[in-house]
């Protein structure tokens, strides 16, 4: 019967944590942990979820207790985790790697907010970490979300005994009001550059590689990723025209086209050195200006039209007209370039041409020599014998396919008389090898062709199944011509796409799923199309905003001002952005129910009994209560007062209708005034 | 103030002198269709108070002085075995009436105390295995002496809060104790009849349809919560406590005469209500203030 | 020079004393406002600052541009947090009620009623008893501070701190109030029941006359449970011999009899054994409907009854 006398104390902050806290805390790291995971940390992660679901059994067992053993052993297997982790994957790994188990530990021995906080923390750091491999908007909006759950954690903490909806609640209210100052904040602050040199980013390598053999392309067409994107800055080329090229293959084993020792040693010099070659005398020929924002790639491959220039630090030419990035592209890089539109490429260094140009094999194909000897014979010059091998290729029975059947030795060979069905990359060796069978210095380039054109955005997107393969020729005086065998096959997929080109079924057959298999489906289309376009904006504007931009920006925002006005400018932006924030916060987790008119009404009348006429109220007393202690001779003040406690306690506690007591309201404010 | 009420404290005042404050509460108890205790010292006019209000409302009553030898069956009823039908017939006791009258309640041994409280719980009463309703409404009046006098058994806290209310007269003012001695004539209680019994049970319908707003709710609720977070209070205050102070202040306001309960209706039966819920044993040690006092003057009405 | 640094801190103290004195002057009820909310970040709020300048790190080296989006989203969180962890303080009442006399080493209790309109969460008092409210309701609510009552006297409640790390722990939050308030600490009571029928006056002609005397005089009123200390004289031996239970037999007063208590009259070493022993003496003495009167020193009470004559006389009690 005799209640318990509580003595709280402030150990209570220590108190055990919530259920919603502790869900919070596993829904964000469950997101992170994922991604982590994906970046070559899986043991790490795994003994994260171990721990966790150690700490789980918290919720069944609450006298759970670790055993001293066991605490050791789990010490000894993050130690071992993290070293060899370091020892494997190098520092960046092992550093990540280390927070990980460090995440582990602590959630395993959380019981307190401290704990919590410290597991929040690393959290928001390693959500940092992650952003830096995952750079797509779809990924970040996810680890963003993940941050917020770990931020949600704190808040549940204190609302311990609030449903979780309102929690979340408070926090998109914070977190929209905390959003204006981050973008601001990101558009103005100035950029730093690195500040010391950081380990690299290691990865697989995506996209093209720089060797190609047979069905190589095929397999690379499967995949439906972005390869890069270009938006030109006044016209832009004809659709069949958009041959991007990447590099050049001059040596062939039989098998396989490689890059060939002299331009491994321009690629060596453009890494170390950050040197490359200058195209002079451009100047008076047609020029196409464009943009081009690639994924990462992990290679130093660009891409551009022929003839591509650009004046981008970190962006080099090669003899073999390709740009060349210094620094692998571990991340979407974007760089500007100017393409001058020249029919015969000249060659820039004329001496070696045939040496690396006229390589064959020593693995023969004799009957393709023997075809091309009579072809030869039959031909009075160089170009009736090209085009009369394009004849063939046109007229005979070649077949353009994804799924080209496997060729067997000699694979020319094989191709040209047997099986006469193959991908870009088989009619360009083919064609290239007959080249140099013929005498005619040759070489593959490998590349995209085309692009699909997103009206929204005015720029084309590159995909890897837009992988192509084509052949370059040079004459003496002549220079370098492209020559792309696949067009006198399957004109569509130079004319149109790869999809018309192939038909349906063979495309993207055995690809990841992908929406662009249903574009058939207009509204399929258009939502890929909006999102595609919602992704290079991102690109853009948030993953490519260097100094650069934020000066045009700025400059745009303010117009050519001088520093001093510009910071002025700046300072009042952000006292602006200031006063917004604390009415926005105010106005947000403001009272819902404010106090009603009434009582500021009662207490403006005891204040005014109080200074006017000394009458204080004990806390106990109503109104009407305080015509006792007045003095009986002052009937005015009496009989004031009697009508206004009535009118206090009518509009209080009797049932009126909404327009009765606002007439009511008037008359009390009137004998309140009067007082 | 509502005449006919008025006119009932004002006859039942012509008995007990002095008292229109406790008369009053004693009313405003039984229109709230609570059961009243009262507690003082001997011959101070406790049973009067009790005879006369329930003569004044037309209530049939059976009056039970308790004794220490008093059994739970003198005053519940017991079964007895009749030879002509071989069969046991119930003799109901006192308590099958309207009104019971239970003088010095204190007085009985705990086991008598704790079937009339049960009865007035459950509102029946179970005899080898039968249960007989009681009368509805069904009132109890009881009276009993301070604790500390001997021979007592005090009323356990459990069954204390089964009571509306408990009120204790006090010596009546020299005005009033002179104009009863002078007063020669014995009282004929019937003469002190105001309304019948129907008239009490329109009366009681019409407090419990007294308006009360969200803020007297909040009041009342604002009172019980501080004895139940405070370190200084022992006992809190249970629902059914706040229960009865609405429904008392409900009657307190319709004697009143008002259409809705105001903070001033709930104080006035404020202490009349939570006092012996809160402090069972009449003083507390080194305490000079009640602690239902304390709870009053700890909250504003106004800021509510 | 470790005197030196004591002084420094009292000069510290005082100066932060004076200060808080003229900020937020005492008062029996304040209103948390700009003028009396003290807001700094806390250890962990340096933490999270910490994080956002080692992701600024990170993000400028690997030049992340979503890493330095998350770390500018997350200084306008800090911002924003720092504006509620001030709205989770501002804008409520706290007005104090009565205090209430007590008795030493009993509990000192100001009772503040704190009047929110909204919700409001994790309040911490650095009273006596470091009370925490966890939540703080748009309904009333009541927090009792409590101190412990050490000494007999006036007891002036101290300022006392009040402060909040909601609602994510980054800042703390506190003010310091004063409210006014004080309470007479009344002497412990003392069992001390050979003197509960009065000691007589320290200068009345019957120094002598002895209790029993008294009791002779009055009527027999009832029968109470023995306690000891209690004369054997009184003891009902009858009743006691058939139900081996001690009772005193107990007499009546009548009106007209005074009661004097007396503190030169009481026995005790020490003068406060006497007050204690006085108060017992005039709670029970109330409690029996007894009238009775005080004399301390030179200071006397005239004999009265009731709980208003009780409290003047715990108050003499108190002051002396």
């Amino acid at each position: 019967m005799y209640k318990q006398i509580q003595l709280a104390t402030h150990s209570e902050i220590n108190q055990a944590l919530s259920f919603n806290t502790y869900i919070f805390l596993l829904l964000a790291s469950s997101v992170v942990m994922t991604y982590q995971a994906m970046e070559n940390n899986f043991e790490a992660v795994a003994f994260f979820v171990f721990c966790a679901l150690i700490r789980s059994l918290y919720w069944l067992q609450s006298d759970f207790r670790l055993n001293q053993l066991f605490t050791y052993l789990i010490y000894a297997v993050s130690c071992f985790l993290i070293s060899t982790k370091f020892v494997s994957s190098g520092i960046l790994n092992g550093l990540f790697s280390l927070l990980i188990c460090l995440q582990a530990l602590t959630i395993i021995k959380l019981r307190h907010f401290r704990e919590l906080k410290t597991l929040v923390w690393v959290h928001l750091f390693l959500t940092a970490a992650s952003l830096l491999f995952y750079l797509q908007i779809q990924h970040a909006v996810l680890l963003l979300i993940s941050a917020i759950l770990a931020l949600a954690c704190l808040l549940a903490h204190f609302l311990a005994g609030e449903h979780f909806k309102q929690v979340l609640n408070q926090m998109l209210k914070l977190v929209l009001i905390a959003l204006p100052i981050g973008i601001v904040l990101f558009l103005v602050m100035p950029k730093l550059p690195p500040l010391w040199k950081m380990p690299k980013v290691q990865s697989q390598t995506r996209g093209l590689q720089d060797e190609l053999s047979l069905g190589d392309l095929a397999a690379l067409s499967q995949s439906s990723n972005l390869a890069f994107r270009a938006s030109f800055k006044d016209k832009a080329p004809e659709i069949n025209q958009l041959y991007w090229r990447s590099f050049t293959l001059q040596h062939f084993d039989g098998t396989t086209w490689r890059r060939n020792r002299y331009m491994e040693s321009w690629q060596a010099v453009a890494e170390k050195k950050r040197q490359g070659l200058k195209w002079n005398n451009l100047q008076d020929t047609d020029f196409f200006e464009y943009q081009i924002i690639t994924e990462a790639s992990f290679q130093h491959w660009l891409f551009g039209l022929d003839l591509a220039t650009s004046h981008q630090i970190g962006v080099l030419s090669l003899p073999d007209f390709g740009l060349y990035a210094a620094e692998p592209l571990t991340k979407r890089f974007q760089y500007s370039a100017k393409s001058y539109v020249i029919k015969n490429l000249p060659e820039y260094d004329t001496v070696n041409i045939d040496k690396l140009n006229l390589q064959l094999p020593s693995h023969k194909n004799p009957k393709t020599a023997e075809w091309v000897l009579n072809l030869q014979q039959n031909s009075n010059s160089d170009d009736d014998f090209i085009n009369k091998v394009l004849t063939h290729f046109n007229q005979q029975a070649f077949y353009y396919s994804l799924k080209p059947q496997q060729l067997t030795y000699p694979l020319i060979d094989d191709f040209m008389f047997n099986t006469r069905t193959g991908f870009c990359e088989h009619y360009a060796s083919a064609f290239t090898y007959i080249m140099r069978l013929a005498g005619i210095p040759a070489r593959v380039v490998v590349g995209y062709l085309g692009g699909e054109y997103n009206p929204a955005g005015d720029y084309y997107s590159v995909y890897q199944f837009d992988a192509h393969a084509w052949s370059e020729i040079w004459q003496a005086g002549k220079g370098w011509q492209r020559v792309d065998p696949t067009l006198y096959v399957a004109p569509q997929r130079i004319g149109v796409n790869l999809q018309h080109a192939v038909g349906n079924d063979e495309f993207l057959a055995e690809g990841d799923f992908s929406l662009i298999k249903y574009d058939q489906f207009v509204a399929v289309k258009t939502a890929r199309m909006l999102l595609a376009n919602l992704d290079y904006q991102w690109t853009r504007w948030v993953l490519n905003y260097d100094t650069k931009t934020q000066k045009n920006f700025l400059k745009q925002l303010f117009g050519d001002t001088n520093n001093m006005w510009q910071s002025i400018i700046l300072i009042a932006l952000f006292f602006i952005l200031f006063a917004m924030i604390s009415f926005f916060s105010w106005w947000l987790f403001r009272a819902k129910n404010s106090r009603s008119e009434i009582i500021k009404l009662q207490d403006l009348a005891l204040n005014k009994l109080n200074t006017h006429y000394g009458l204080a109220k004990e806390t106990q007393q109503t109104p009407t209560q305080l015509l006792a202690i007045m003095s009986s001779e002052d009937t005015e003040l009496i009989s004031r007062w009697q009508r206004i406690s009535l009118l206090i306690e009518e509009i209080r506690f009797s049932e009126l209708t909404e327009p009765a007591i606002k007439i009511k309201l008037k008359q009390l404010k009137v004998l309140i005034k009067n007082l | 103030m509502d005449k006919q009420c008025q006119q009932i404290i004002k006859k039942i005042s012509q008995v007990v002198i002095g008292k229109e404050e406790q008369v009053r509460l004693a009313l405003a108890c039984l229109l709230a269709k609570g059961h009243l205790l009262i507690e003082d010292l001997p011959g101070m006019g406790k049973t009067t108070l009790s005879h006369t209000l329930a003569s004044a409302v037309g209530m049939s009553y059976n009056r039970v002085q308790f004794t220490s030898d008093l059994l739970p069956a003198d005053i519940i009823g017991v079964s007895i075995f009749k030879a002509d039908t071989h069969e046991f017939k119930f003799h109901p006791g006192p308590i099958f009436s309207q009104l019971l009258l239970a003088d010095e309640i204190n007085r009985a041994s705990p086991k008598t105390q704790s079937a009339l409280l049960e009865a007035m719980a459950e509102n029946q009463v179970s005899v080898d295995g039968t249960t007989y309703p009681l009368e509805s409404p069904f009132f109890v009046i009881a009276t009993q002496n301070p604790q500390f006098q001997s021979g007592t058994y005090p009323l356990p806290e459990s069954q204390l809060d089964r009571f509306l209310m408990r009120i204790s007269l006090g010596f009546p003012p020299h005005q009033a104790e002179l104009s009863m001695l002078k007063r020669q004539t014995q009282i004929d209680l019937s003469d002190y009849n105001c309304i019948s019994y129907e008239e009490l049970a329109t009366l009681q319908a019409k407090v419990e349809s007294i308006y009360a707003s969200d803020e007297v709710l909040n009041y009342i609720l604002a009172l019980v919560n501080l004895s139940r977070e405070s370190r200084d209070f022992p006992l809190s205050l249970s629902p059914r406590a706040s229960l009865a102070i609405l429904a008392a202040a409900k009657a307190w306001a319709y004697i009143d005469g008002a259409e809705y309960v105001t903070p001033d209706h709930v104080q006035a039966i404020f202490l009349a209500v939570t006092e012996h819920r809160l402090s069972p044993s009449f003083v507390e040690s080194g305490s000079t203030d009640s602690l239902s006092v304390k709870l009053l003057n700890s909250v504003d009405p106004t800021q509510i | 020079m470790a005197s030196f640094i004591q002084y420094l801190s009292q000069w510290r103290q005082a100066r932060l004393e004076s200060f808080i004195n003229k900020r937020i002057p005492a008062s029996d009820s304040h209103t948390l406002d700009r003028k009396n909310i003290f807001i700094l970040p806390n250890w962990s709020g340096l933490c999270y600052l910490a994080v956002c300048a080692a992701i600024y790190l990170l993000a400028t080296n690997y030049e992340s541009n979503l890493g330095l989006l998350l770390c500018y989203w997350l200084l306008g969180i800090f911002l924003v947090i720092l504006y509620l962890s001030y709205f989770n303080l501002a804008g409520i009442k706290l007005v104090s009620s009565q205090t209430f006399d007590v008795h030493v080493e009993q509990n000192l209790t100001l009772q503040i009623q704190l009047i929110s309109d909204k919700d409001r969460y994790s309040f911490c008092w650095q009273d006596g008893y470091k009370t925490e409210l966890k939540k703080v309701n748009a309904s009333h609510q009541f927090v009792n501070l409590g101190w412990q009552a050490k000494q007999r006297g006036l007891f002036r409640f101290p300022r006392v701190r009040l402060y909040s790390t909601a609602p994510f722990g980054l800042f703390n939050v506190w003010t310091w109030l004063d409210f006014n308030r004080k309470t007479y600490v009344y002497p412990k009571p003392l069992t001390c029941p050979e003197y509960q029928f009065g000691t007589g006056r320290s200068d009345s002609e019957m120094d002598d006359s002895s209790n029993d005397e008294n009791i002779g005089d009055s009527e027999f009123y009832g029968l109470k449970p023995y306690q000891l200390g209690e004369p054997l004289s009184r003891v009902a031996w009858k009743r006691a011999s058939y139900n081996n239970e001690w009772q005193v037999k107990q007499f009546e007063q009548s009106i007209s009899d005074d009661v004097w208590f007396s503190l030169a009259k009481v026995a005790g070493s020490e003068i406060e054994e006497k007050l204690s022993k006085l108060t017992w003496l005039l709670i029970n003495a109330q409690q029996q409907n007894m009238t009775y009167g005080l004399e301390l020193g030179h200071k006397v009470l005239q004999p009265q009854t009731g709980a208003a004559h009780l409290k003047s006389c715990l108050l003499a009690l108190a002051k002396y």
